[in-house]
Order: structure tokens, then C-alpha cells, then sequence
């Protein structure tokens, strides 16, 4: 199931809300959230839904085991077990086909690729997984005693396909013990109510026209075309997952849980590590934590622990060649503007850095969007006018213009609109003040109304993360 | 200091029960809709998508575990979702206040009504349109002028390839004189002059293939005859096919070609559908310039015979050459009652024994009879429908002409051509997969009779 449909909206999310609140009891509270979670994943993936619980059944049982052993000279054995079971589920499932290929390819053998479908949200199950057992051989949380609660943390259904990485160590407190606070489930609603819009009125919408000109017949897409179709793809993808995050991040605040934020307006950014430090930020916190740091950061082997981490970022998002070029594209530009860049870029005006941040960002996911290579190099090359494809077509003005509004709304959503607004308000008069409250009501109902119209008014709802 | 401090505790409170109130709020409409989702009346037909909606799905085993079924109560919902055709007012309008449209011109990239050949598999057709097999060459309509134009690419043009296969018949068919006419679009015509350098030049296209004929295909200059005629209502503005009028000077134009006089259109009585005619630009983009100018149908009677005889393989079936009942929905079928796989029409006045065989699409349908004036038996071919080889029907019916006629799309577009080159010898044995789909719907056109709307919408696809 997706967040952004008819069915989650009216019939799940109703349920889901009105049992918990009207169940007093903790533990059918964790049952009511955990069942429903199962439901939710086995909407889209009836099969797989027994790996996820055997996944989940797995590192329940090594996390005992690592509190069982610890002091012996066993101690690292669970975990590392569990890391080499999960990444060979992860392998198997997600990686299988990349690798037989390119075995086939270098080696000339014949080897048969396999053809099962990618269960969704492994990448993001089995990153939480891991993180889990691995705080716990830290002694940074205590193992989880219940399986219940266990997989509740893995199969809750916030961040179960669309991220964010939720640390076990996050909400390891909140697991045990959550409040229901009626300002939090209010805040939550809202913040939900922001993403939904997110995700069905901008991404989907420049989601449309991605297909047509980033999906079409690269040879005879003329240069404004293309510039216009990387831009909603830049578009599309921002908010289709931030604003998932968005809705992860409400919905959790609705029956109690607090995650950390994911996005924090990456497209304001001025350089690519700070973008990093603001586009899906539980997933770069992670490889920092589990794989940079560990492997001896910025102390020592520092260029082969910069190419490993974001060759692995490429191919966290993707089983192909396409996804790790795009890892290493940023490792590049981090790297390079380590040793001289960002000198440079502090000397000229802050406007150049954005530019800069843009472009790349802008290329960046052109390697992202297309999964062979030739047609990349199309794309580029009509990028920037070396492909003797037409300048401008006729029905490009007329696009256009015709969504030029929707465009500036989508590009001023990129910046901090949100947190300035509360701000201005915060400081405005107590008569402005006492009305914001329901001000908000009345936005969100206008928030849910169009959402809930661009729903039923069109069946253009994909989803992007079958490939994470 | 007091009364301030009290103000602010008040706030406090104030915001606890703005929230209790926004919560409330929330579950109430979010579970209103589901229980009026339940309680509303369900209904079984969407009259402005002209379409059956979803049924609810049954569960089995299998639907459940592949997720099918899923998917499709997913579809159930938002087929049957309270308030639905409000909804979709609205998010058309929403879709309006995007940006800001030009009064004069619209743009419809994604529409395509280039012509639409069924796969071999027998799939939909809607599978195909997202190929790029159908967006060769077509980069979608522009309505401007209160006419809607196809927007022609001539980008990867398809000349070599085309005339080919049309250089096959030559050499496969022996005793026969072979005529290939590609009919233009209104674009070359009509489309205002600023857009033109734009759009591919369609004549260019035409000639490009015609030059690379061998010397027994006679090619036939469509495209010069109608030029002639600009004036005059040649084309439809809101349906991508030539008129009848148009359509006659296509046949002028053959016979010029052939050496025929042609019968003089003051020479035949012609007729008027009644009512407005919207076409397929129309049905496609809902455009309201087209909407509300619309076509009208006018049609002339050559001396044909007013039943023909129609084959769709197995069964033969009397069919009237002009159908004018049960064509409400889509008037364009008044001409030979729409595509079918092989019809045979016979002459009233001319006795000289000779026969043709026009190998055509939809745009062929006018065409046809005006045939009837110079032959005695005219035989016309959907060359995407039939089961019949055309070298078959060469030594069958004693064949003198024939005559391959062609849109300015279809002849840039890859599978029409090999289609058209593979009916010159059908293998035996070879069912022909067109026609399995088509008599398909035409089972459920005789099961569903009611329900009409589906038909025109499957119709619309198949006419070239």
C-alpha cells in the first residue's frame, strides 16, 4: 500500500487512528500497530512478507544472543552473523541480478539471471536491522526482550517501504513507553497533511512530465525540453520523498512515536556536503556511524574510505552501474571540494555556490534517472547543446506556460517557507496568534481536499522506491 | 502585568483545544468518507469518462498472493470514491490554474491518434500507444484556429522502409497495375504559418517515398489534388480523417494516376448526416474550441450497390455501403459501417467485369466507393484485419488494379508496414491475431448492446 492513495487515506489510516485511540492498553496498542503494519506491507507484497518477519525473527534472536555472549570471547560472533545474514538477504534480493550479470559479462559465462521481484523496503528493513544489533553489541541500547516490540520497530508501517532509516536507538524509549499528547497528534496531522500534498500535488504532477520528456525519444528531445525534464525530475524526486518523510514523520508523531527529520531543504544548499547533510539524512548519518567512522573516517585511509562510503551510497539506491557512477559523482565533488573547492567557493559570492550546488544536483540526477549508460551520454550531450537536437520545440512554450505557477510554487517550496512562517507568526500579535491555531485546521482540510482531488481525479500515482 | 500573563495562559489552553477540535476533525473525515463510501448508492457506468467502472474484484488465491487483488480494489475505490465526478471537476480545474493558456492554441503532447494496429499478442491497445512504435514520428495535437491539428515529426522518417514493401507487391503480383497513395493531414493545409516551421513538411515526406518506387508502382499525387481544393471542407477539424469531399478528390486523383475518368460529383446525389460531428481530436482532448465548432458529415452516392458483402474470414454478412443507423456516437462510421476485414462491393451502372482491391485503413472507408463509378467489383482490404492474402484474392477474383492508400502517419510507422507487407502472402495456418480481437469486441458489442459507450471508446482506437 502507498501512503498516497484512496484506499490508505479513508479506510487505513481511519481504522488505524480511531482503534488506537480508543484502546487504552499498551501492549494492543503495539499489537493493533504491528498487525496493521503486516497488513500494509502484504497489501503490496504478499509474498515477502514472510522474509520480513523471519528477517525481523533473526535479529531479534541475535540481539539476545550478543547480550548473552558479551564478555566471552564469543561476543562478536552474533554480530557478525547477523551482518553477513542480512546483507546476504539484502544480496540476494536485491543484488543477484547486477552481480550474475556482470559475472556474465566479464567472464563470458552464461549463468542465469535471476528474476524475482525486489521486496519493497528491504533496503530500509534490513539498514534498520543492522543498526540495531549493532547498537547493541555498542551497549548503546539494551537488546529487545519482546519480539512483538521488535517487530513492531521493523514492520511499523511509517517507514516501512519509504524510509527514514529509523534507528532502533531512536525510539528504543518510545517502543516501551510513548504518550499520547493532543498538541503532538495535532502537529502530526498537519505535518502529515503537508506531505500528502507533497507528494500527490508537486511530485506526481512534475512526476507526469518527467515521463514525457526524461521517458520519451531522447533523439529528437530539443534542448529547453530537456533542461525543463531534469528540473521536474530534480522536483519530483525531492518531494515525492521528502514529502514521504513527511507523512512517516506525522504519522508517527500521531500514536507517539518522534522520528528524526530526513530532508531539511537540501536544494538550498551550497556545496555538496552540505547537501548531504540535508537530503535523506538518515541514510547519510548512517554510513557515517556504521561505515566512514568505523573504517577510520578522515584519520586514516581517508580517500579510500570517501570512495567506499559513497560507492555503497550509489548502490544503496540501486542495483546497477547508473547508481554507483551517481555515488561516486558526489564523492567526487565532497572530495574535491575538501582539498580546494570550497576554499574558492568562500571567496565568491553565495549566489555561485547555489548555482553550483543546482548543477550538480541537476546532473547528478541524470545519472540517477537513467539506468543505461548510453543514454546518459544522449542526455548531456543535449544538455549542454552538443547533440545537434533543435533548441526549442513547439509545444514547449505552450507547456510551459501553462504550468508556470504550479512551477513557482514548487520552486518556493523548495526553500524554508514552513519554519519562516511559524516564525513571523510567532512574533505577530496574541489576537493573529490565538486565530493560527484553526487557521491551520481550516489549511490542512484545504491541503487534504486537493489532495484527495488530484487522487480521484487522475490514476497517476507511481511509486519510486521499488529500486531502494 | 496580570491581565497579560492571564491572556497568555488562556492561549495555552486555547491551543489544547484547537487541537482536540483538529484532531476530531480529522478521523471524522477521513472515516466519513469511508462509511459514505459504503452507504452511497454505487454506480456501474461513468457517463462523462464513457467508460463501465470497476467491478469488485473476487478473491482467490492466486489474485491474492500475485497481489492482483490488491491492485484492483485499489481501482475499485477510486472508481467508486463518494463525490467522484466533483472531485474530478475539480482537479480539472486545478490542472487550468497551473499556468496561464493561450486563448488561440492549445498544445496535447501525450495524444495520439496516429494509427493504432493491435499486436500480434492480441494486447490492448493501450499497451501499444505507450510503445514507441506509436510515437514515431508524432509528437502529439495542437488545437489552434478552432482545428486541431496532428503534429507531424519528420524526424525519423520511414521512406526507405515503406517503399520497400510497397516495391514487394510489384514483385510478388504479376498481370496487376499498382497504385500507392499516402494521404497528408490537414497540417500541410491548414496549419497557420508560424507553427509550420515546427511541424515536418508531410508533402516532402510523400515524395520522399514516391521517388524511391520502382517503375510499375504508379504513384498517385493525393496531395496536389487536394491542394487544389483548400477552399473547400477537405478535412474534418475535430477528427483526424479526410471528408468525404476530401476523400473524392483522393479518388480524382487516382484516376488521374490510372487514366479513368472519374464521375463528376454533380453527377452523384449527395446526403447529410444529421447533427453535429465530433471527432476524435475532440474525444481525445475535450477540447472546448472543438466542441463547440463542430463538423457535420456530408456524404455522395456513386453508383454502388447499397449492400456489400462483408468476410471476417470464417462467415460472410450483408452490410449496408453508408450505415446511418446506430452511428450516434461516432458518426465517422456512416462509411462502410467502420473497419472491416474484407468487403466486396459491387457497381450498379458499371458492367465492364473489372475488379480492384484497395488496401487501405480507415482513411480508405470514404474512399471505397467511389470506386464502384470505373469498376464493377471493388474489393476493399483492411490490411490490419485480414486473414485473406492479397495474392489470394489476386487470382480469385481476376484482379485488374490495385491500389494501396495510406495516412501520412501509417506509412512512417514501422509495424503498419511490415503488416502491410506481410498480407501480400499470408503463411497458411496463420491465424491472423487481428482479427481474433476483433471479433471479440464485436461479441461484446452483441452481449453489451446497452452499453454503446464502451464500443465507441474501442472503436475510436482501431479507426486509423
Amino acid at each position: 500500500m502507498v501512503f498516497a492513495s484512496l484506499n490508505f487515506l479513508f479506510f487505513f489510516l481511519a481504522i488505524n487512528l480511531i482503534l488506537y485511540y480508543l484502546i487504552k492498553n499498551k501492549t494492543f496498542r503495539n499489537v493493533l500497530l504491528t498487525v496493521m503494519s503486516l497488513v500494509f506491507y502484504a497489501w503490496g507484497e504478499p509474498i515477502w512478507i514472510g522474509l520480513l518477519v523471519f528477517s525481523s525473527f533473526v535479529d531479534y534472536l541475535h540481539g539476545l544472543l550478543i547480550e548473552r555472549f558479551r564478555g566471552t570471547k564469543w561476543s562478536k560472533a552474533p554480530l557478525i552473523s547477523c551482518i553477513i545474514i542480512n546483507l546476504t538477504i539484502l544480496g540476494t534480493f536485491k543484488y543477484a541480478g547486477f552481480i550474475t550479470d556482470n559475472i556474465n559479462f566479464l567472464t563470458g559465462l552464461k549463468l542465469s539471471v535471476p528474476t524475482y521481484t525486489l521486496p519493497i523496503g528491504i533496503s530500509f528493513y534490513t539498514f534498520q536491522t543492522i543498526s540495531y544489533v549493532i547498537d547493541v553489541y555498542k551497549q548503546e541500547v539494551k537488546a529487545q526482550r519482546s519480539f512483538l516490540k521488535f517487530l513492531l520497530f521493523v514492520s511499523l508501517f511509517h517507514q516501512l517501504v519509504a524510509g527514514p532509516i529509523v534507528r532502533y536507538s531512536h525510539i528504543a524509549n518510545e517502543i516501551d513507553n510513548r504518550k499520547l499528547r493532543i498538541n503532538d497528534i495535532s502537529a502530526g496531522i498537519s505535518r502529515f497533511c503537508i506531505g500528502l500534498f507533497k507528494k500527490i500535488c508537486i511530485a506526481n504532477v512534475a512526476g507526469e512530465m518527467v515521463v514525457t520528456y526524461m521517458g520519451g525519444d531522447l533523439s529528437t528531445l530539443a534542448f529547453s525540453e530537456a533542461w525543463f525534464g531534469i528540473l521536474m525530475f530534480t522536483i519530483q524526486i525531492y518531494f515525492d520523498f521528502s514529502g514521504y518523510s513527511d507523512m512517516a514523520i506525522g504519522m508517527g508523531r500521531m500514536v507517539g512515536f518522534h522520528y528524526h527529520e530526513n530532508f531539511n531543504y537540501p536544494y538550498t544548499s551550497k556545496s555538496a556536503s552540505d547537501f548531504w547533510r540535508r537530503w535523506h539524512i538518515s541514510l547519510g548519518t548512517f554510513f557515517r556511524d556504521y561505515i566512514y567512522i568505523p573504517l577510520g573516517g578522515n584519520r586514516k585511509r581517508f580517500y579510500l574510505n570517501v570512495f567506499v562510503v559513497w560507492m555503497l551510497t550509489g548502490l544503496w539506491h540501486g542495483s546497477s552501474w547508473n547508481f554507483i557512477l551517481w555515488g561516486l559523482f558526489w564523492g567526487t565533488l565532497i572530495l574535491l571540494e575538501r582539498l580546494f573547492l570550497q576554499k574558492i567557493f568562500n571567496k565568491l559570492p553565495a549566489f555561485i555556490s547555489h548555482v553550483y550546488l543546482l548543477l550538480a544536483a541537476m546532473i547528478g540526477w541524470v545519472l540517477f534517472y537513467f539506468v543505461d549508460m548510453s543514454s546518459v551520454v544522449k542526455y548531456l550531450s543535449i544538455l549542454f547543446g552538443q547533440s545537434g537536437n533543435k533548441w526549442n520545440s513547439l509545444e514547449f512554450n505552450s507547456v510551459f506556460m501553462s504550468n508556470i505557477y504550479w512551477l513557482i510554487l514548487a520552486i518556493i517550496l523548495c526553500l524554508p517557507v514552513y519554519p519562516y512562517t511559524h516564525a513571523k507568526l510567532r512574533k505577530s500579535s496574541i489576537r493573529v496568534q490565538a486565530i493560527v491555531p484553526y487557521a491551520t485546521i481550516v489549511f490542512d482540510f484545504f491541503l487534504i481536499f486537493l489532495s484527495t482531488a488530484m487522487l480521484v481525479g487522475k490514476t497517476f500515482n507511481p511509486f519510486l522506491y521499488f529500486r531502494f | 502585568m496580570n491581565d497579560a500573563h492571564h491572556i497568555h495562559e488562556e492561549l495555552e489552553e486555547e491551543v489544547k483545544v484547537s487541537s482536540l477540535i483538529h484532531i476530531v476533525l480529522f478521523c471524522v473525515a477521513l472515516t466519513s468518507f469511508g462509511v459514505l463510501f459504503f452507504i452511497l448508492p454505487q454506480e456501474k457506468i461513468s457517463d462523462a469518462e464513457k467508460r463501465k467502472l470497476a467491478s469488485f474484484p473476487t478473491l482467490t488465491q492466486k489474485s491474492l498472493l500475485s497481489g492482483d487483488y490488491m491492485d484492483s480494489l485499489d481501482i475499485y475505490t477510486a472508481d467508486h470514491f463518494p463525490f467522484r465526478s466533483t472531485f474530478i471537476s475539480v482537479s480539472d480545474q486545478l490542472k487550468l490554474i497551473r499556468g496561464f493558456h493561450n486563448k488561440e492554441e492549445s498544445f496535447y503532447n501525450d495524444v495520439q491518434t496516429v494509427d493504432e494496429i493491435p499486436s500480434k499478442n492480441g494486447t490492448s491497445t493501450k499497451d501499444i500507444q505507450g510503445s514507441d512504435e506509436a510515437l514515431k514520428n508524432c509528437k502529439g495535437l495542437l488545437v489552434a484556429n478552432n482545428r486541431a491539428f496532428q503534429i507531424f515529426s519528420n524526424e525519423e522518417p520511414m521512406n526507405e522502409e515503406f517503399s520497400q514493401m510497397v516495391n514487394q507487391y510489384a514483385k510478388k503480383l504479376k498481370g496487376v497495375r499498382i497504385f500507392s497513395g499516402v494521404v497528408p493531414t490537414a497540417s500541410d493545409f491548414f496549419l497557420p504559418s508560424k507553427y509550420q516551421e515546427y511541424i515536418g513538411n508531410e508533402q516532402e515526406n510523400i515524395q520522399a517515398s514516391y521517388k524511391l518506387f520502382n517503375k510499375r508502382i504508379v504513384p498517385i499525387d493525393i496531395h496536389q489534388e487536394l491542394g487544389k481544393h483548400k477552399k473547400e471542407y477537405i478535412y474534418y477539424k475535430t477528427d483526424h480523417h479526410w471528408t468525404d469531399l476530401g476523400a473524392y478528390y483522393g479518388y480524382k486523383a487516382f484516376c488521374n494516376a490510372a487514366k479513368l475518368t472519374p464521375i463528376e460529383l454533380s453527377d452523384m446525389k449527395s446526403k447529410q448526416i444529421k447533427g453535429d460531428f465530433l471527432g476524435t481530436h475532440f474525444l481525445k482532448t475535450k477540447d472546448q474550441r472543438l466542441e463547440s465548432h463542430p463538423d457535420y458529415i456530408k456524404y455522395w452516392i456513386p453508383p454502388v450497390e447499397k449492400y456489400a458483402m462483408k468476410y471476417d474470414g470464417e462467415e460472410e454478412e450483408e452490410i449496408r455501403v453508408f450505415k446511418t443507423k446506430d452511428i450516434e456516437k461516432n458518426k465517422y462510421l456512416v462509411f462502410l459501417g467502420g473497419d472491416e476485414p474484407l468487403i466486396l462491393l459491387k457497381s450498379t451502372k458499371c458492367k465492364n467485369g473489372k475488379t480492384v482491391i484497395l488496401i487501405k485503413n480507415s482513411y480508405g472507408n470514404p474512399f471505397a466507393a467511389f470506386l464502384t463509378a470505373n469498376y464493377e467489383n471493388v474489393l476493399v482490404v483492411d490490411y490490419r484485419y485480414t486473414e485473406t492474402s492479397i495474392k489470394d484474392l489476386v487470382s480469385e477474383y481476376d484482379v485488374n488494379d490495385i491500389i494501396i492508400l495510406n495516412g501520412i502517419y501509417s506509412s512512417n510507422t514501422p509495424n503498419h508496414i511490415e503488416r502491410l507487407r506481410d498480407i501480400i502472402e499470408l503463411k497458411e495456418g496463420t491465424k491472423n491475431s487481428f482479427q481474433k480481437k476483433k471479433r471479440k469486441k464485436k461479441e461484446e458489442e452483441d452481449i453489451e448492446q446497452s452499453d454503446s459507450l464502451n464500443v465507441v471508446l474501442d472503436s475510436i482506437s482501431v479507426i486509423e
